[in-house]
């Protein structure tokens, strides 16, 4: 019965506290909150920009290798990620088995993301693939391709704290980490960074030109939750120096 | 950045691993994050709750936090009364680790005991809450459950980092989590044996239903569904 009235409690504050919401109104700051920091009823609606990368077939990563293999490749994945993600004044709030999720504000935030995705990616093709197929004789003979996908979105989120476990754990409401989320598993080929189009209208022009053509096609049509958003996608690497 | 960058890489493809068999669930800081590693036998769970992506365009961002909270704390709960360690958590979905004697039975009593929650206590709640909450959405989840060998190893980088678990249990549970259709819960068939009949059967009937589905390699695999209640 105590499990009954924890729980019965729990959902009682849970709907009942009032969430004392701000809205960041300073758009040229690059922070995000961060959730040891916030209170349980707090929440702050931030403008900002969402960024998943995911790692593509784990499980095909899985059935070839041993787990030891599997481990340093996903390894590598999240560590690349996350530094590129960084450099870029982007901030990690969460990590899920083989896909990391950074937000990132500020007025360039839109230009910044679609950065981070073009040189996450060419570190993957040309730094951590040739790495791995040289290191690794099962991924060699198995053909196993590391292929992955960036999904960015933007809008106004909801972000308050979780607390459920440690103290580092955060929410995001809003249809821009949705989309990035969902953007972030499509699979086609060599288009790996998929941007919604409200991402894709603020791009300055070094995220969206090469030698002064448009690096991005679209827009695209993806359903979600009953509604229709249009995206761009690209083939294009950044390189890094 | 590129040359940090490329010896970040060389560091993790190269050093030599430290890896030991683990008889409890490691923590984040158990878990050496440059070469550490724990050989489990584990049961992976993850309860996933649905439609949260429509649920915050129809409804004020205040009060799809307030579901995606109570989903989460119910979950977690009934994990922790069950022994299960929660070990992952990203926006709308849970994930604990069962380790030890009777791992199966206890992550699968946790299940349905979710389940139960969701009906009983979670829909009842929102609709007293919001009064025409139930005209919009219907609360509903996803919970799968796999049981096997995992390496549990240490991910990112200093400041930035989590724990990631490799394997096909935690693979598959995240998978069969995301399954929407009229059960809620799929269990492998690995968990289906491993189980105690308390957890199989009410007063002589089974609840669980044996579906073959194609796999991937053109095989089948079979899992056991279910949608059955047990109250806490």
């Amino acid at each position: 019965m105590a499990l009954r009235s924890d729980i019965e409690g729990d959902i009682a504050k849970t709907v009942n506290t009032r969430l004392g919401t701000t809205v960041r109104t300073d758009i040229a700051l690059e922070t995000v909150p961060d959730p040891s920091k916030m209170g349980y009823s707090e929440g702050v609606y931030l403008p900002s920009t969402y960024l998943y990368a995911d790692m593509a077939d784990s499980s095909g990563l899985v059935a070839v290798s041993p787990a030891e293999t599997v481990a340093r490749v996903m390894k590598a994945y999240l560590s690349v990620s996350t530094r590129i993600i960084r450099a870029n004044n982007g901030h990690i709030r969460s990590f899920d088995g083989d896909r990391v999720m950074g937000i990132f504000a500020g007025n360039d935030r839109y230009s910044r993301a679609a950065k981070s995705a073009l040189q996450i990616k060419w570190a993957m093709n040309s730094l951590v693939q040739p790495a791995i197929a040289s290191q690794f004789g099962s991924i060699k003979e198995s053909g196993w391709q590391l292929r992955h996908a960036c999904g960015i979105a933007s809008g106004k989120s909801l972000l308050v704290r979780a607390g459920f476990r440690g103290n580092d754990d955060m929410i995001s409401v809003g249809t821009a980490p949705n989309l990035a989320a969902k953007l972030s598993d499509l699979r086609q080929d060599h288009f790996s960074t998929f941007i919604g189009s409200g991402t894709y209208n603020k791009l300055n022009d070094a995220a969206k030109l090469s030698k002064g053509v448009d690096m991005w096609r679209g827009p695209f049509s993806y359903a979600m939750g009953g509604k229709t958003y249009s995206y761009y996608k690209t083939s294009y690497f950044w390189r890094l120096k | 950045m590129y040359p940090s960058l490329q010896q970040s890489v060389q560091d993790i493809l190269y050093v030599d691993w430290n890896i030991s068999n683990g008889t409890v669930v490691p923590k984040t800081d158990d878990i050496v994050l440059k070469n550490g590693g724990r050989l489990v036998n584990a049961t992976y769970v993850y309860a996933d709750l649905a439609g949260s992506s429509k649920l915050a365009k129809t409804v004020y961002k205040e009060v799809t936090a307030a579901v995606i909270r109570a989903y989460i704390s119910t979950a977690s709960r009934v994990f922790k009364e069950y022994q299960g360690a929660i070990r992952s958590f990203d926006g709308d979905r849970v994930m604990a680790v069962f380790m030890g004697h009777d791992k199966e039975t206890r992550a699968v009593r946790a299940a349905l005991a979710i389940n139960w929650a969701v009906v009983e206590i979670l829909r009842p709640a929102m609709a007293e809450r919001w009064t025409d909450f139930e005209n919009y959405y219907t609360i509903k989840h996803g919970i799968g459950i796999d049981t096997g060998e995992a390496l549990i190893v240490r991910g990112g980088v200093r400041d930035n980092n989590d724990l990631i678990s490799i394997g096909e249990a935690p693979n598959q549970a995240a998978k069969l989590s995301e399954i929407r259709d009229a059960y809620s819960l799929t269990i492998t068939k690995a968990v289906y044996e491993s189980m105690s009949n308390e957890v199989a059967s009410f007063e002589g009937t089974a609840f669980w239903t044996r579906t073959d589905v194609r796999n991937e390699e053109g095989g089948l695999t079979t899992l056991f569904r279910s949608n059955t209640r047990w109250g806490i």
